[in-house]
């Protein structure tokens, strides 16, 4: 099937390759350019976009963004309202893809974190190494970037804090654009936490996202990443999340999605090591008429690999929440276990949820579960509650509590699950429709 | 005041009749059993009785105290003071049972203007009326009715009417599928909660329940109507005769 293709030049041609570009950057942007030149972008209709169409990131015109003076005292307050109770961390704070120097916190002994263009070896090494070149906006990402960073965990290291980067966006008068880039690093046998939030300023702001994060788990890695997407409600984010995890390494992800208008968050995972084991959270919200697409591709690459991904989706309004989870598992991997699950609840009779488990097998000593659901609120439950004399309100509340707390209590920061019980009791206390994202 | 009056009943579930005409009056502290053959229309009036969506009151009245019931949600009938146990209590995955109950419990004070009660009261008045049913703590923390047995699932339903002390309490079926030491258990509930001011529902299908609970009335319930009322002899009578008994005496 032939699908029409957008034409990338008026994006690419927002973000020229910077004069400072250093050389092995400047090859694999303009790499990354010609690629996408010849091929352009997806519509929807397009293999891995059957249900969501970012053809409302290409019709509006993007600015890059400058790095301008911040009123410092404004973005600490809302890097407060992010901070966990009790939880104290190692900062990098960006507003609109560009760091803040003076917001991000560091101890000495604490692992390095370090611009992109002042990267190790081993990061330029790393660059770009895994990254599967069909998924679009990751090269979109790699051809426009114009900051980033690197965090190294050196082998056997313990941080005591986590790390949580805060990437605060909105707040200009323009129509904004960026495409920061992240790798992540874990060093053989290393452990830490990571915490990445995503802010929009204010509500109105409209601007694209475009994030890429690649993550290295060198054998014997742990590591419990937490993508929390709040970005403001008139906003476009797509995140990619590239990962390579080497022999006994695990990654227990969570990502959360709450906020944008049209949202994605790609995650391929590769286990490449035996023993490497995936696991994978996922909470979505919609509400008005949000859109929020979680795609997930994991191959299982080697012998006596484990994935297992949870994703649960509350879609209210016009909102649609769109599922794909792909598994793969090549030749020769005997003894994988493999398991997915979405449910997804729908609020309105206008919500949508569209949710495709897929599983590809190539090896005959295999264990693969995967299960999808979509379902309303039950009107027995319903009744059942209001019968004890809960209002209707606080019976549908009490029911999507339980229905997102499955999900909530797996994943395993306190502090994080209670801030999202709180956050989606406030959202559902507002009766339908009413106000923004 | 009588508790409730149901005048000329007819009521319908999805566009079929199944009440056609009932009367009935239940005066306060009274126990007032309901029995029948499947297909009388009891549970059908239980579940009018606590506002189900899809029950449709066709024809005639129902007032509660000073209220026509069918103004009423299920949550202000409940709030007012009746309070239904269900036939098959539904399992609500993710709803702490003890939980569910201290949100009714406030909802209910809340209603009337009482202050809610903080974790302590709550725990202390759950404590004491746990003895009624002989509820183990543990199924309190669980999920409401998941993965509970039969049995217990009668039985929470027995506490949650303990501890929300209802005016009006309808007891669908409660009796059916029990052993003999929950139907014990849940009649000893019951009795002590008669207090003279409290009135009861028991629709049941067997006299057995009857046994340990003595009923002040007892209606017969065949086709929609009430076919014969009479004391608690009727229900022996009718342990030893049968409902044909009496349906073949309303077609003579």
């Amino acid at each position: 099937m032939n699908h029409q293709r957008s034409r990338a030049e008026p994006l690419l041609n927002s973000w020229p390759i910077q004069a400072s570009t250093p050389g092995w950057l400047r090859d694999a942007q303009k790499a990354a350019r010609d690629r996408l030149r010849s091929r352009g972008l997806p519509q929807r209709g397009c293999p891995d976009w059957q249900h969501t169409d970012p053809g409302s990131i290409y019709r509006q015109s993007w600015l890059p963004a400058n790095d301008t003076e911040h009123d410092l005292d404004f973005l600490g307050e809302r890097i407060a309202t992010l901070r966990l109770a009790g939880l104290d961390s190692q900062d990098w704070v960006s507003v609109n893809g560009l760091r803040v120097v003076a917001l991000s916190r560091a101890e000495p002994n604490e692992p390095h974190i370090t611009p992109l263009e002042q990267m190790s070896r081993v990061g330029r090494q790393l660059f770009c190494k895994h990254l599967d070149p069909r998924y679009d906006f990751a090269l979109l990402n790699t051809a426009c970037l114009n900051s980033g960073c690197m965090l190294q965990v050196p082998d056997h290291g313990r941080p005591e804090r986590p790390v949580q980067f805060f990437s605060l966006a909105g707040g200009a008068n323009a129509a904004l654009a960026f495409h920061p880039r992240r790798l992540l690093v874990l060093g053989k046998h290393s452990h830490t936490t990571i915490i990445d939030n995503y802010l929009g300023l204010d509500e109105n702001s409209s601007y694209f996202a475009n994030t890429l994060t690649e993550i290295h788990l060198q054998d014997g890695a742990r590591l419990h990443y937490y993508r929390v997407q709040q970005e403001s409600s008139q906003a476009r984010h797509i995140g990619h999340v590239s990962i390579h995890q080497g022999q006994d390494s695990v990654l227990q992800l969570s990502c959360i999605s709450i906020g944008a208008a049209l949202s994605r968050t790609e995650i391929h995972g590769r286990l490449a090591g035996p023993g490497a084991e995936l696991q994978a959270r996922g909470l979505y919200l919609g509400r008005n008429r949000q859109h929020t697409d979680q795609h997930i591709h994991v191959e299982h690459c080697c012998p006596h690999t484990h994935s297992d991904m949870h994703y649960r989706g509350l879609l209210d309004d016009q909102a649609q929440g769109v599922f794909t989870g792909r598994v793969l598992v090549h030749k020769g991997a005997q003894g994988i276990d493999a398991r997915q699950l979405n449910a997804n609840l729908l609020l309105s009779d206008q919500a949508e949820a569209d949710s495709k488990p897929e599983l590809e097998i190539h090896a005959n000593d295999v264990k693969c579960g995967h299960g999808a659901t979509v379902a309303r609120l039950d009107a027995d439950m319903l009744f059942y509650l209001r019968s004890r004399g809960l209002d209707e309100a606080a019976a549908r509340t009490m029911l999507c509590l339980a229905f997102a707390g499955t999900l909530i209590e797996q994943l395993g920061l306190a502090p994080l699950q209670q801030r999202l019980e709180q956050l989606l009791r406030s959202r559902l206390a507002l009766p339908a429709g009413d106000g923004a994202a | 005041m009588s508790v409730l009056e149901i005048t000329n009943l007819r009521a319908s579930v999805a566009g079929k009749a199944i009440l056609n005409g009932v009367n009935l009056t239940i005066e306060p502290g009274e126990v007032h059993a309901i029995m029948g053959p499947n297909g009388s229309g009891k549970s059908t009036l239980a579940n009018l009785l606590a506002g189900r969506d899809d029950y449709q009151l066709d024809q005639g009245a129902i007032r509660y105290r000073d209220l026509d019931l069918q103004e009423l949600s299920p949550e202000e009938r409940a709030r007012a003071g009746i309070f239904m146990a269900f036939q098959y209590p539904v399992e609500i995955p993710g709803v702490n049972n003890v939980y569910l109950l201290k949100a009714a419990v406030n909802a209910m004070r809340k209603h009337q203007d009482k202050p809610e009660l903080d974790a302590m009261e709550f725990l202390t008045l759950v404590k004491e009326k746990l003895q009624l049913v002989h509820i183990s703590e543990e199924l309190l923390n669980r999920p409401v009715n998941e993965g509970f047995s039969g049995g217990e699932k009668k039985r929470n339903e027995v506490f949650q009417m303990a501890v929300l002390e209802p005016r009006l309490a309808i007891l669908d079926e409660t009796d059916s599928g029990l052993d003999i030491d929950s139907l014990q258990t849940v009649a000893h509930g019951v009795n002590s909660l008669r207090d003279g001011e409290r009135a009861f529902v028991l629709i049941t299908h067997y006299q057995r329940l009857l046994e340990h609970i003595e009923p002040d009335h007892v209606h017969v319930l065949d086709q929609g109507r009430i076919v014969r009322s009479g004391g608690p002899e009727l229900a022996r009578e009718l342990e030893e005769r049968g409902y044909n008994w009496l349906q073949q005496a309303a077609t003579a």
